[in-house]
């Protein structure tokens, strides 16, 4: 097995190769950083002159735009204008100018996440807009056509369909089962290269030192994706980076935390991010839809839909042996 | 972006039941892939357990299983 750790868009992440051939781990690293680069062109808002940073100065100097754009960030939008629909709007890329109101700015560039406006607030809400009046796309004359009159965030759903592009990319360089995992944003690929009759990866799920920890194994090429009120706060009044489109603030921290299994982390990441705004709601609409969950709420009770048994750890993360890449 | 890198990543999704669509072949788009993408919630096919520390409900998620003793190599937490 070879393990490579790096830090990269504010994230702790984890390259494993299962393989002992070290030209083989490299190339899968190599190729993971060719797909991570590529999307980090077109969707980081932290980069002044990334695709979606110059879109969204458009919109705010013009009110909207219309303009032909990469395959790439085609691709990121189509995956948040479905995701729109899957979580009935619970899920919205419509928060950038909420989450710049709010004073989660360039400060957050570092790990101290540090309050960058005064935090006034001029939050937008969106739920009374359909994202679908404000955001169109189509494919003319060769090339994606998006026109838009609203911002967007394709910060989380950017990184969550990284790790699935990069994933795949790192089995095929390395011809081995790989396990990728972007600041907690965890997909698998190249089960099928494996000699292994069962290639599961054993992952530890557990969001702050001390809270509720799982571990469980992903098997055929499955992907996981955790959410936190916890993280990435800042601010007295507590504000967190998970946006209620409804209200155009941080979402209630019902749940502590929100984890999701699907086939890519880009679902899984998807849902794991509309449970925490759906809140109390949250079983209820994660049965509605094709996953596996768990969710640990203010009060660190547990609450599992299509989770595997006995697979708690109790509060002692030192007890599963985890991890802390 | 390799497009091969990225049409798997889409087959991916497709298979998963929630997306159809293909960036290479292009011209798709339009309400057909949300109602799709609508259609694709799966309406009460398992049950929740109500709020407990306790844990009991049979996993039905093709993508996880208990650990088999398998060294730990990832960890998912919010980021």
């Amino acid at each position: 097995m070879k393990i490579f750790d790096w830090v990269q868009w504010t994230s702790d992440c984890r390259l494993a190769v299962d393989t002992e051939d070290d030209a083989a781990a490299a190339a899968a690293r190599r190729a993971v950083s060719y797909e991570l680069e590529s999307v980090e062109r077109v969707m980081n808002r932290w980069v002044k002159h990334s695709e979606i940073s110059l879109i969204n100065d458009s919109v705010r100097a013009r009110g909207s735009v219309s303009c032909k754009v990469s395959d790439t960030l085609a691709f990121l939008i189509m995956q948040a204008l479905y995701s729109y629909d899957f979580t009935d709007g619970a899920f919205d890329p419509r928060v950038e100018d909420s989450l710049q109101a709010l004073g989660y700015g360039a400060g957050l560039e570092s790990l101290d996440l540090q309050v960058t406006s005064g935090g006034r607030l001029v939050c937008q809400q969106t739920g009374s807009l359909n994202l679908h009046d404000q955001v169109q796309l189509n494919y003319e004359n060769q090339g994606w056509l998006l026109t838009t009159s609203a911002t967007l965030d394709l910060t989380a759903i950017g990184k969550a369909c990284a790790a699935d592009f990069a994933a795949e990319a790192a089995a095929e360089a390395a011809q081995a089962p790989v396990l990728l995992s972007l600041g907690g944003d965890i997909s698998t690929a190249g089960a099928y290269y494996s000699r292994e009759k069962n290639p599961g990866w054993a992952v530890v799920v557990e969001d702050l030192l001390g809270d509720p920890q799982a571990v469980v194994e992903l098997i055929n090429n499955g992907a996981i994706a955790t959410s936190s009120s916890q993280k990435r706060t800042w601010g007295e009044a507590s504000w967190h980076h998970i946006i209620d489109p409804r209200t155009g603030l941080s979402a209630e921290p019902d749940l502590k935390t929100a984890s999701v299994i699907a086939e890519t982390a880009a679902v899984a990441n998807v849902l794991a991010t509309a449970a925490i705004v759906w809140g109390r709601q949250a079983k209820e609409e994660l049965a509605q839809r094709n996953c596996a969950a768990r969710l640990v709420t203010a009060q660190n009770l547990l609450i599992h839909h299509n989770w595997p048994e006995n697979t708690e750890q109790g509060s002692d993360p030192e007890l599963a042996g985890a991890s802390r890449d | 972006m390799k497009k091969r890198s990225q049409g798997r990543a889409a087959h991916r999704i497709a298979t998963a039941g929630v997306l159809t669509l293909s960036v290479a072949g292009a011209g798709i788009l339009g309400s057909e892939i949300f109602q799709e993408a609508t259609a694709s919630k799966v309406a009460g096919s398992s049950s929740v357990d109500s709020e407990s520390s306790e844990t009991s409900s049979k996993t039905t998620s093709p993508y996880v299983q208990q650990n088999t003793q398998k060294k730990v190599t990832g960890r998912s937490s919010g980021s």
